[in-house]
């Protein structure tokens, strides 16, 4: 059974979350760092709420509300979020704290937000949803194991929507880990246009909140439909390449429109992605999309975010546009997806 | 579609023990494994109780043959869920697809206290080493790469219910076809951030912790890792394995009232309860034993025990906490209970419940206070209920 995209809201470096739209052209930015440009809060919750709440949890709760408003529903039936690290801000806050004052008089605040579920509790909360609810917290798949189970509870047929979401954010702690880690690019002279000209270690750090309300029925508001996902792990280029041959013929498509790839500016990470984009034969098809969101976990949600745009406006945003793809009609999207080659993952996105 | 869920295998270290056979010598003995903390760095060390496994990392190491620098939740979950698939690691194994999810609510953080110490003081300290170790899935990839599992691999962190959605989780995706064999369960080590944390909170007794009892002042925290090994029918013919029971019943749900505390009326356990006997086709007079989620906190306490009186009342099976022998294992103690359940059904056990006297106050909940043996047991209901409001029921039945 099929699974359909009703609703989006996306809270992302881009302006994405005043429409779900690719008529607003993107914007570049000469920084190592994005962040996401953010809505104001107070249209989504009341002031004493918002001060309680750590960036994450906002942008996970306004995101979800753009969701649902935007397909018209009322209340999920299910709750799924997916997010590799969670809650950072409090987390580091009360680590801090407590080694700060050497393990006394803390304050429990932070500490109640810090668990990885506070976001999707904080969305049942909202919407008094006391139906399932499940945080995924599985890396560069966390978004994608929430898709799955998502898919999977509208396939067991208990529930006909569900509202399922890829989020992480970014923090000062975590960017300066990252750059010790060498997974940063130099600022100097990085301009995100340029990022897949580049030939030094590491990608741009960013983050994200995208959430789809999904539903078992379609109906003419539709973005796409959900064809199949899967994710691969501890493997070879080759079985990738196979996994990714093997959902195509599955589902019937010889070929997809557009292949939304993985490609991040890193030297190591983009010869991984090469690799199977080569063996697919499909490098013509190749749309890239992290200079817009920069490197994160979830970033996967972004990407479904703009494939089920461009699959319902049947064309490719203007500044994609290359000769062999102008002319055709976009119907079907795949998204490969993967990070230090641990995991990667597939989606196929096609027109309702 | 499968129809049926065995438990295959199981595999569990904690406060009692390093395996299934010396946790059933401490039941039996009645011996708790809450005791003055030895392994954990912390101010509070003589302040709170705590259920350590009793094994420092370097004894762990040793006894895995892993680098004892890697976080203990790492040790610890890969020592559990060896201990679960080492009687199937055969050729057969190779016939089917298999899955390994893990749960945790803080994954590596015993390793991340240590480099925020540094980091604090200057930015460019810290060995990276540790943060590297942090995040949940971590374990959850070293355990699944080292046991061979790559067909699906996921970590679940919904606070205390983690390890209940993870067998849930493989449940349905052997249910659904997609899996024939899952390692499930779930991890958790003590840590400096959740003894603070929960003392934050005020909700830590100082005491042996005393769940369902109207004297009750809070928990224990505990440690340790579980894993049941839950198999189609399919794959458990070509193992000839003989079920230590089924997965029969299983429901999420989520109680939306607070971020910390359960509804009085306890909604989402009420919930989850209720959708795992509708799942399972089972009256409530068809279960034998309530292993409650029991942390010994006023709260959780008394929503459990009005949710369980909502669904039971006015007969009610055997039931206990077992968390004042382990402690509260936070994400593992959903896979550590349901070891608990499945051994209760395969050899017709029920568990004490430790330090029980008095009955709370306006609830009828009286739990078993002894280890029994030679029982009939046919159904066993397991509750885990976590912070935001997360709550999940499993019904596991004699297969």
């Amino acid at each position: 059974m099929d699974v359909f995209i009703k609703g989006m809201g996306n809270i992302s470096p881009q302006r994405t979350f005043d429409g779900n739209t690719i008529e607003n052209a993107f914007t570049s930015f000469e920084a190592n760092r994005l962040k996401c440009i953010e809505p104001d809060y107070s249209h989504f919750v009341d002031a004493k709420q918002i001060r309680r709440m750590s960036r994450v949890i906002k942008m996970g709760v306004a995101s979800s509300m753009l969701a649902m408003k935007d397909a018209g529903l009322q209340k999920p039936e299910a709750v799924i979020v997916g997010t590799a690290l969670g809650c950072l801000e409090d987390t580091s806050t009360f680590l801090s704290k407590m080694v700060e004052y050497k393990e006394d008089m803390l304050s429990p605040t932070a500490f109640i937000h810090s668990t990885h579920n506070t976001i999707a509790s904080q969305i049942a909360l909202l919407f008094e949803c006391r139906g399932y609810n499940s945080t995924y917290v599985h890396r560069n798949i966390s978004f994608e194991s929430a898709l799955i189970d998502a898919i999977m509870l509208l396939q067991e047929g208990s529930i006909t929507n569900a509202l399922v979401g890829g989020i992480d954010e970014l923090t000062n702690t975590s960017f300066k880990i990252l750059e010790r880690l060498g997974h940063v690019k130099q600022s100097e002279g990085l301009n995100t246009a340029n990022l897949y000209q580049s030939t030094s270690k590491g990608s741009i750090a960013g983050e994200g909140s995208a959430f789809f309300s999904l539903v078992n029925k379609p109906d003419n508001t539709c973005y796409a439909k959900i064809k199949a996902i899967k994710t691969i792990s501890f493997t070879s280029s080759d079985q990738v390449c196979e996994k990714a041959l093997a959902m195509l013929k599955e589902n019937g498509i010889k070929e997809p429109n557009v292949l939304i790839s993985a490609y991040n500016g890193d030297l190591e990470d983009d010869n991984t992605t090469s690799t199977v984009v080569n063996s697919l034969g499909m490098q013509s098809k190749v749309l890239k999309y992290k200079h817009l969101c920069g490197e994160y976990a979830t970033s996967a949600a972004f990407a479904m975010w703009l494939a089920a745009v461009i699959i319902k406006n049947k064309r490719l945003p203007q500044e994609f546009i290359t000769a062999p793809n102008s002319e055709q009609k976009i119907e079907n999207i795949l998204i490969y997806n993967h990070y230090k080659k641990i995991h990667h993952s597939l989606i196929l996105l096609s027109s309702c | 579609m499968n129809k049926r869920i065995y438990v295959a295998g199981a595999g569990i270290i904690s406060a009692i023990g390093n395996d299934i056979e010396q946790t059933l010598l401490s039941f039996e003995k009645h011996q708790s494994g809450v005791s003055s903390a030895m392994h954990l760095t912390t101010r509070h060390k003589s302040e709170f109780p705590l259920a350590e496994v009793k094994m420092s990392n370097q004894e762990l190491g040793e006894l895995t043959g892993l680098n004892e620098n890697l976080s203990r939740t790492v040790l610890l979950s890969y020592y559990a869920a060896k201990q679960a698939v080492s009687p199937f690691l055969t050729d057969v194994l190779k016939k089917f697809k298999i899955g390994f999810i893990s749960a945790s609510s803080v994954g590596g953080m015993d390793k991340t206290e240590f480099f925020f110490q540094d980091f604090l003081k200057d930015n460019n300290t810290g060995n990276l080493r540790d943060v590297m170790l942090h995040d949940c899935g971590k374990h959850t990839d070293f355990v699944a790469e080292k046991l061979g599992i790559n067909d699906f691999v996921t970590t679940i962190s919904t606070a205390c219910s983690s390890s209940a959605n993870a067998i849930m989780l493989a449940g349905r995706l052997i249910k659904s076809g997609q899996l024939d064999i899952v390692v499930a369960g779930g991890v958790d080590a003590l840590t400096r951030f959740t003894l603070n944390g929960f003392n934050s909170l005020m909700i830590v007794d100082r005491e042996q912790c005393r769940p369902l009892d109207q004297t009750r002042a809070g928990l224990n925290l505990g440690e340790g890792a579980a894993y049941l090994v839950l198999m189609s029918e399919k794959a458990a013919e070509a193992f000839s394995a003989s079920p230590l029971c089924e997965l029969t019943g299983y429901c999420n749900t989520n109680d939306s009232f607070h971020q910390t505390a359960l509804s009085d009326e306890g909604n989402g356990p009420y919930l989850a309860m209720m959708g795992a006997l509708k799942m399972s086709n089972l009256k409530t007079s068809e279960i034998s034993y309530i292993n409650m989620h029991g942390t010994g906190t006023q709260n959780n306490d008394n929503a459990e025990g009005k949710a369980v009186e909502r669904v039971f009342h006015p007969d009610y099976p055997k039931l206990s906490s077992t968390k004042s022998f382990t402690g509260h294992t936070l994400g593992a103690s959903g896979a550590v209970e349901a070891v608990f359940a499945a051994l209760a059904i395969s050899k017709g056990l029920v568990f004490p419940n430790f330090n029980f006297k008095e009955t709370i106050q306006d609830l009828h909940i009286k739990p078993e206070t002894s280890f029994q043996k030679n029982l009939e047991i046919n159904h066993v209901l397991s509750n885990s209920f976590g912070f935001g409001g997360n709550c999940t029921s499993l019904i596991f039945s004699k297969a």
